[in-house]
């Protein structure tokens, strides 16, 4: 379906389009480390739109893996609201990727995505996050 | 993370901005001073180590490189299960004379390079000034293991003078907690 008519018809890459649409007017995160974490989830979102099953397939690897590390309830909270999101509506999986608030900045720090982007990717992502108009005033 | 990521860590980060030593800064530090079996699991259960080049520029060119090489959703992230987040010497609040109790972590599995490490009573400054949820339950969990002290924590907010409402909400989370 072309992205546009995507778009119009309201299904579910619409939706997702349309967040990256809204994501790539960068909102305003003060925190440089934090606007890194942000770009790398949109490009990471980007692709869910494009084709979602090797991501998720990659996410959920490196999910499996880390349960595999001793850790409190705490953090094994944090992998179950990312199987969860996974599990679930794409549209909602990219929303909570790319939300500002205090718990999505947090959920983000503890990515499953590692792998996924390329590093030439990973360099855009981080250049993108020094760009002035993306710090908050 | 465990102590021997943090090492694990020091080593690489060193490397990457070609510096003997590097600031810890963030939950991780407290490693420094703490190993992972001392500690509550809220306090290690971060995958990421807030890292400071000792000398960058206003840009953080250095602090870029770190995120660059071995940050979030790098080759080296997905090996290894923790990354280095490139992090500027300024990004946190911290209480006066906390360069003087740096805790240094230098051994073989750093390459003999170091780490400095915030002092943990001045790490839980820089935390109960963020004042996010996540910064309290971690210096509660902490205080709950009797691992810190808060009077120590309260005198050092006191010598804050940049941020006032911060500070002073953060004296009123901390003496709240010495009165429960």
């Amino acid at each position: 379906m072309a992205r546009e008519t995507a778009v119009e018809t309201g299904s579910v890459l619409g939706q997702i389009l349309r967040l990256l649409e809204a994501a790539a007017r960068r909102p305003a995160l003060e925190r440089r480390e934090d606007r890194v974490s942000y770009e790398l989830h949109r490009l990471v979102a980007e692709k869910i739109a494009e084709n979602p099953a090797p991501v998720l397939a990659k996410a959920a690897e490196n999910l499996r893996r880390r349960l595999l590390r001793p850790r409190g309830s705490q953090a094994a909270g944090w992998i179950q609201e990312w199987e969860q999101l996974m599990a679930g509506d794409p549209t909602e999986l990219v929303e909570a990727m790319l939300r500002t608030d205090e718990r999505s900045i947090d959920l983000r720090q503890m990515t499953p995505f590692a792998g996924v982007l390329s590093q030439e990717e990973r360099l855009v992502a981080i250049r993108n996050a020094g760009r002035t108009e993306h710090a908050a005033q | 993370m465990r102590r021997s990521e943090l090492e694990h860590a020091i080593r690489a980060a060193t490397e990457i901005v070609r510096a003997p030593a590097v600031y810890i800064f963030g939950s991780q530090s407290i490693l420094g001073s703490f190993t992972e079996d001392e500690l509550p699991a809220e306090a290690t259960m971060s995958d990421e180590v807030d890292i400071a080049p000792l000398d960058d520029d206003d840009a953080g060119t250095l602090a870029t490189e770190l995120d660059a090489a071995i940050g979030e959703m790098s080759p080296f992230h997905e090996t290894h299960g923790f990354y280095v987040q490139g992090v500027s010497k300024t990004t946190a609040v911290l209480p006066v004379g906390w360069t003087e109790r740096l805790v240094n972590v230098s051994n073989a599995n750093t390459s003999g390079r170091t780490g400095l490490c915030l002092e943990p009573h001045d790490l839980c400054v820089a935390k109960l000034i963020a004042g996010r949820e996540k910064d309290h339950r971690f210096v509660g969990a902490l205080l709950e293991r009797g691992l810190l002290d808060a009077r120590v924590i309260a005198e050092r907010l006191q010598t804050l003078r940049d941020d006032d409402i911060r500070r002073d909400r953060a004296i009123s989370w901390i003496r709240s907690t010495l009165q429960s």
